[in-house]
Parts: C-alpha cells; sequence; structure tokens
C-alpha cells in the first residue's frame, strides 16, 4: 500500500515538467548525483529506488514478481499512478530504460518522453542481432556470480563503468555492487542479462532519446543504432563519454544531451 | 593405509545416508534427465505428490506441476537450466489425488568435464502454509488501502525520519494538497501559515523526542478555503519490520462547525418565530396604542389650523395647549415604536450589561399594555427600588417578560376574575420576577411538559408553543432560571436573574 516507502521515492528540484529517473542494475538513486545539480534548477526530479536495491523495501522482494522486467515496470506505473504524473520524461540508465519503455506501453498517458541510457533490449548476439555478448558468455558470467558474488563484482564493476582513466569510479560502482543484497543482485541480474525486449521495442511510438556511449562494453553502439531503427521516433545521439554509465563518468555532456533534446522537443 | 581408506568410505556412506535421511524429513527430492524426465524421488516428494516410485519414473517433470506453472517451467525455467544455471523460485503443484500444494524450489544442473548438462537435481520445501498467509496479508493489505481511501478521516503517515510516505483520499480532499506537494515535508506548506510554526515544533518534538500531540490547527487550500482540523499524532513502532513510523489522524471540524452554524441559525429563527408571533398577538393592542394618539393628533391639527384662519391672537393659550399636545403625543409614539424595535431586533450577541428593572418594565408595558386594558384585564406592578438593576441582554430579557405576559393573558382573558401582577423581589445576589395571574393551577401532569419546545394549550395556529422553552433557555443562558411556582393558589412563573456577572468559578 505504501507505495512512497517501497521505492523510497524522492521529489526534488523545480519545474513544470518532471524527469522521472530510474536507476540501472546493481545501484540506487544515489548514482544520479552527479547530475542532478545539471538538472534540478528547470525541472521536478523523481527519484526512486527499484525493490531489492537501495533503502528500498527489501522485504517486498519477490522472485516471481520480479521474475520478470515487467514487475518493475508494473512498479513504475504505480508511482507515475500515485504522484499523478501526467506526464512526465522518463530517463532510465541502462536496464531501466528497458523497464521504462515497458511501462511506457503498458501506460502512456504517464510519459510524453523518453530519455534512454546506455539502453539495451538484449545483451546477447542472436542471428543478425549484435548483442555484445554470446548467449554462453553471459551464462557463464552469471555462473561466476552465482559461486561467488563479491567477486563477480569486483571483477565486473570495473567492466561495466569502462573508464579505465577514472579508475575511482570503478571502485565506487564496485563499492555499490558490494552493498546490495547477494541473493537479490544475482536474481536481478539473470533477469535483467537474460531478458530479450527486442519484439517491445518494435514501432514504439513515443518520442525518445537513446544517449549511446562510446567504448560501452555492456551496450555497443549496434545496439543503440538497432533501437533508433526498430523505433518510429527516437533519436541517437552519440556521447563522448566511455563506458556504460555517462550520467557519473560524463554529467556535464550527459546534462547537456537531455537539456537539448528537451528544449528542442519542447 | 587400505583399511583407513575403507573406514573413510565407510564414514562417507555413514554420513550421506544420515544426510539424505535428515534431507527427507524436510525436502523434496528429485533427478531429472536432459529430456525433462523423473528418473529419481525421494520419499518426502512421494508422499506429498501421491505417487509410486514406479509411477513415477520417466514421467515428465511437469506432471507434478500446476498448469500455470507447467507452462512457465517450459518457457522460462527450462531455457536456463539447459544452459547450465541454477534456477530457484516458487512452483505450485498438483498431487495425484488434486489437492494442490507449493514449493519454493532450486534445479541445479550437473555438468561433466566437457561442461555438459548430463541432468538436473530438484531440490524444495513445501511453502503453502507460507503461500496461503501471503494471500490473507495481500488480503489484508487490500482491504486496508480500501478502508483507508474511503474513511472519512485524514490519515498521515510518515517515515522514521518523519517524512511524509502516504496520504489517504480524505486528507487530500480536506487539504486540496495532493501526495506529490505533500511528500517528505512538504505537507507543512499547506498548513495556514499563522499555524504553521506552531505545527512545525510539535511535529519534530513528536519525531526527535516521540512527544504525542492533538493539536486543531488550519490547512490553506489552493483554491483559498480555510478548513480546521483537529489533529492527534503518534509515534508506532512497527513490530513486523521493527521501523518506527508517525501516525497522524486529522479530524474535518469544519463540519462540526457549520452543523454549529446551522444549530445556531435554527435557534434564532425559532426565536424570530416566537417573537413574530407575540407580536401578532400584541398587534390589536399596539394599533389601538398608535390610532389613539393619532386621533388626538388630527384633532389637534385641525383644531391649530381653525384658530389660525380665526387669527384671533386671543387664542394663543389654546394654541399652546395644542401645539404641546401634539409634541407629547408624538413622543409617546416614538417611544412605542423604539419599543417595537428593540423587541423585534435579534440580541443573541449582545453583551450583557446592567439594566434598570423599571425601564424594562417601562417598555414591556408600553407594547402590551393597552391590550390587557382593552380586555378588561386589570394589570399591576409591585413596588419595588427605582435604581434595582439585573445583568443581562435587555432585549432578551424583554423577550421573556413579554412572552410571560403574554401566556398570563391567554390564560385569564376568558375569565371573569381577570388580573395579571407583577412583581419583583431584590434577593441580595439574585432578583426574582413573579408572574401571577388570575388563572387557575396548572395541572400537575403538565407540569413537565410546559417548558418543552412546541407544547402549546393555545388552538392551533395561535402561538408557536416556543415561548416557554426559548425563555427558559434565556434565563439560564443568564445564570438565572425560569420555572412554575407550584406552591403559589395561583399561576405564578418565577423568573430569577442575577444582578452581577456570574463568577466564572460558581457555573462550574
Amino acid at each position: 500500500m505504501n507505495i512512497i516507502e517501497r521505492n523510497n521515492v524522492k521529489i526534488r528540484g523545480a519545474g513544470k515538467q518532471t524527469l522521472i529517473l530510474a536507476h540501472g542494475y546493481g545501484c540506487d538513486q544515489n548514482i544520479w548525483q552527479r547530475i542532478i545539480p545539471e538538472l534540478e534548477e528547470n525541472y521536478e526530479l523523481l527519484l526512486f529506488d527499484h525493490v531489492g536495491a537501495g533503502q528500498s523495501d527489501l522485504s517486498r522482494y519477490s522472485r516471481s514478481k520480479y521474475g520478470t522486467l515487467h514487475g518493475y515496470a508494473d512498479d513504475l506505473i504505480e508511482i507515475a499512478q500515485r504522484l499523478e504524473i501526467r506526464p512526465g520524461i522518463f530517463i532510465g540508465h541502462s536496464v531501466s530504460a528497458i523497464i521504462g519503455l515497458l511501462a511506457a506501453l503498458k501506460a502512456p498517458e504517464h510519459f510524453s518522453k523518453l530519455i534512454l541510457i546506455a539502453p539495451s533490449p538484449c545483451y546477447y548476439n542472436e542471428g543478425d542481432y549484435e548483442g555484445g555478448f554470446s548467449y554462453q558468455d553471459i551464462c557463464e558470467m552469471l555462473k561466476g556470480m552465482e559461486s561467488n558474488y563479491e567477486s563477480w563484482a569486483r571483477a565486473m564493476a570495473p567492466v561495466i563503468m569502462g573508464t579505465p582513466d577514472k579508475p575511482e569510479l570503478g571502485e565506487e560502482l564496485t563499492r555499490i555492487f558490494c552493498g546490495n543484497k547477494p541473493e537479490i543482485a544475482k536474481h536481478f541480474a539473470q533477469v535483467t542479462f537474460l531478458s530479450d525486449h527486442r519484439h517491445d521495442v518494435q514501432d514504439f511510438d513515443l518520442p525518445t532519446l537513446i544517449l549511446q556511449c562510446t567504448e560501452d562494453k555492456i551496450a555497443p553502439e549496434s545496439v543503440g543504432r538497432f533501437l533508433q531503427q526498430s523505433m518510429r521516433k527516437a533519436e541517437l545521439h552519440m556521447l563522448k563519454a566511455q563506458g556504460h554509465c555517462p550520467h557519473v563518468s560524463a554529467p556535464m555532456e550527459t546534462a547537456a544531451a537531455i537539456r537539448k533534446y528537451l528544449n528542442k522537443s519542447s | 593405509m587400505g583399511a583407513s581408506l575403507n573406514m573413510f568410505r565407510k564414514d562417507e556412506i555413514h554420513r550421506l545416508r544420515e544426510l539424505q535421511y535428515v534431507v527427507n524429513q524436510f525436502a523434496l527430492t528429485a533427478v531429472i534427465d536432459t529430456s525433462g524426465l523423473l528418473i529419481d524421488a525421494n520419499s518426502f516428494l512421494l508422499r506429498i505428490s501421491g505417487y509410486d516410485e514406479k509411477d513415477i519414473f520417466k514421467k515428465p517433470f511437469q506432471s507434478l506441476l500446476s498448469a500455470e506453472s507447467s507452462l512457465f517451467f517450459m518457457n522460462s525455467v527450462l531455457p536456463k537450466i539447459v544452459r547450465g544455471l541454477t534456477w530457484k523460485g516458487e512452483l505450485s503443484h498438483v498431487a495425484r489425488n488434486g489437492y494442490t500444494y507449493w514449493t519454493e524450489a532450486t534445479i541445479v544442473p550437473i555438468l561433466d568435464s566437457k561442461r555438459e548438462v548430463t541432468h538436473f537435481h530438484f531440490m524444495a520445501c513445501e511453502i503453502s502454509e507460507r503461500k496461503s498467509v501471503e494471500r490473507a496479508l495481500a488480503n489484508n493489505s487490500y482491504f486496508f488501502t480500501h478502508l483507508m481511501d474511503r474513511a472519512p478521516i485524514g490519515f498521515f503517515l510518515a517515515n522514521t525520519a518523519g517524512e511524509c510516505t502516504y496520504i489517504n483520499r480524505a486528507w487530500i480532499e480536506t487539504t486540496g494538497c495532493r501526495l506529490r506537494g505533500a511528500l517528505a515535508s512538504g505537507w507543512l506548506l499547506a498548513i495556514h501559515p499563522d499555524d504553521r510554526n506552531r505545527v512545525k515544533e510539535a511535529w519534530l518534538k513528536l519525531v526527535d523526542e516521540g512527544h504525542a500531540f492533538k493539536l486543531e490547527y488550519r490547512y490553506l487550500r489552493p483554491d483559498g478555503k480555510i478548513v480546521w482540523v483537529l489533529a492527534s499524532a503518534e509515534r508506532v513502532d512497527f513490530p513486523s519490520d521493527l521501523k518506527t513510523r508517525f501516525i497522524r489522524v486529522e479530524k474535518d471540524l469544519t463540519e462540526r462547525q457549520s452543523s454549529e452554524a446551522l444549530i445556531n441559525e435554527q435557534r434564532a429563527q425559532m426565536v424570530a418565530a416566537s417573537k413574530m408571533s407575540s407580536l401578532g398577538e400584541m398587534a390589536g393592542g399596539i394599533a389601538h396604542e398608535i390610532n389613539n394618539p393619532l386621533a388626538i393628533l388630527q384633532l389637534r391639527a385641525r383644531q391649530i389650523v381653525h384658530l389660525m384662519k380665526g387669527g384671533d391672537a386671543s387664542k394663543e393659550d389654546q394654541l399652546l395647549v395644542a401645539a404641546e399636545n401634539i409634541r407629547s403625543t408624538t413622543e409617546r409614539i416614538a417611544s412605542i415604536i423604539r419599543s417595537l424595535k428593540a423587541f423585534a431586533r435579534e440580541g443573541h450577541s449582545d453583551p450583557f450589561l446592567p439594566t434598570s428593572v423599571k425601564s424594562l418594565f417601562e417598555n414591556t408595558l408600553e407594547l402590551c399594555a393597552a391590550r390587557f386594558k382593552s380586555h378588561g384585564i386589570d394589570l399591576t406592578i409591585g413596588s419595588f427600588a427605582d435604581d434595582l438593576e439585573i445583568y443581562c441582554r435587555s432585549v432578551e430579557m424583554f423577550q421573556v417578560l413579554m412572552s410571560l405576559l403574554n401566556n398570563a393573558f391567554g390564560a385569564v382573558d376568558n375569565l371573569d376574575d381577570k388580573w395579571v401582577h407583577l412583581s419583583v423581589w431584590d434577593l441580595g445576589e439574585f432578583v426574582e420576577i413573579w408572574i401571577t395571574d388570575s388563572g387557575p393551577k396548572i395541572p400537575l401532569e403538565l407540569h413537565e411538559k410546559l417548558f418543552q419546545p412546541f407544547f402549546t394549550t393555545k388552538p392551533v395556529g395561535s402561538g408557536t408553543g416556543l415561548g416557554l422553552s426559548i425563555a427558559k433557555a434565556v434565563a439560564l443562558d443568564h445564570g438565572g432560571d425560569l420555572y412554575l411556582d407550584t406552591v403559589s393558589e395561583n399561576t405564578r412563573f418565577v423568573c430569577r436573574i442575577p444582578k452581577k456577572p456570574m463568577d466564572s468559578a460558581d457555573t462550574l
């Protein structure tokens, strides 16, 4: 019943338009800290933690509800309904990009535009589609995670951050990953990396901005191009930022791209 | 070495048997081949599913599952485990006899040296009870949400930090503030600026020190309306997740205040109705009172005109007398009209003031003496000190006296012996006014009803039946009383009014 407490929802900033910020795998709303100062003067920001992450209510985690990304999308819709966001601009990172897209398909009245940071509808290659990993690679990674979550986190976080020139950012993400409850983190990883939502993005027709990083090991450029071609009203913006987390490693550039897109389309 | 290895092996087998025995006490286990067929099942699984060992051998694993779980297994579980991934989750099953049960299961793929999957181990605990508790909880939660959204009372919940996380529909309707605006400490802005600091202080004291509070304060709605609420807030330590939260319940007082306003309005209407009714009864007398002086005025005016036309200066004296007569007569009319006006005015909000009993009587008699006289009723007043005062709202006392005199009039009008006597008694702290008439004693069975609203002995249409009930209410309001003197031979009402303001301590 208490959705605000369940998802640790916070509202800050001033502005007529609401930006809904959805964090990616293994993080919580604190991951937006660096980019918030760039946005909060002109927009109202809605921040939250997915159930299982950060200060969310961990007791609400259920393997069946969160066994697919639809469980998270349903939560997002409930938040938007409860707070009467009609409509807001959704900004989702990585797996949350797809969560937001699923929510917008189910309840389009709550979303006017989507901004997807390093999104991927499917992380493994299949046929002509280049997801970036082979299915076997993903399975091996998940198996490694199953046997020892912490060593997996230490190995993977720097790869996900993808900023070898700024190792402190990789370390920061490692600390965040290691703060997670392993059982939930492992399950969420399976759900994320084995998901395939390519059919959901086909003909998606809300205005969408795809922010594509360079050297993103998790969501390579081929994925960004696939998304842009599949959707009806998608723009692809190439960021100079490297890695998978431009809102952390290049907040100014990321915010500028967001502002430019919103100013242009409004 | 051979002997010790043997020992070890023997121990190992013993240990495995022990383990198997323990597992059989609480878990369902099975082995599934790569085609998804059961090749082994433990005693627990056989017992709960109702199958024999030979029944189950080489049966598809899905035959243990419900239709829904079976589909889920094929679509979501199988693709993972055949790739060597462990799967964990909940499954619903159907036993041979149709009984359904739930398990929390783990399916682990076993790999050979070439990392190929050779078979799967299924291990699960029965969680049917937990599932029914979960369902009951979900029901409770649904019921709670439903209840909260329909409760006519504002409900506000804050987290450990004292930040608002939930408000119900009634709260939103009362304050005009939506959840989005109320979150964290946003709700404080919805409170009337004059009350905000007071509420903030009380709230911080609750959150920091656990002081529960009960306060009345205002919300200033976005539409400009002001709403009063009575709030009570307290700290609650939730036993389920050991978190402290703060609950505030707010009762909208606007409705109470508007019903108070309604009662006041109705009271005013009743008083006015009763007044107009007495006025109607007096109307004949008043008309007479004014007609007489008018006739005199006309006569005198004609006389002056006549004298002026004659131009006889010696008639100056007569002229003067006539003019003087006109002056005093008009003053008399003015005085009657003053009394009428004073009587007709609504006086419930007037201040209590020391009022001369003499002037009160004069005003009253001004309006009704003529009527008594014209009906041959002897109205007399006993003597009392000219400077005697009571502490009252004069308009209201005026009405009390008028009401009592009207009743007395009605009671004696048809009698042979008709009189009404007013007497005044100075009792130190109080003054008693007795209104006695020549009518017979009022029957005992009517005593109680006498002061009830709408009780009347007059014919339908003449009198509202409110006179005495209102008069009594006024007397009580003044800190005095109005009652029937049951000892008196004649009908006698006693009105007791204090001379000085009541000391508040005495009224308690």
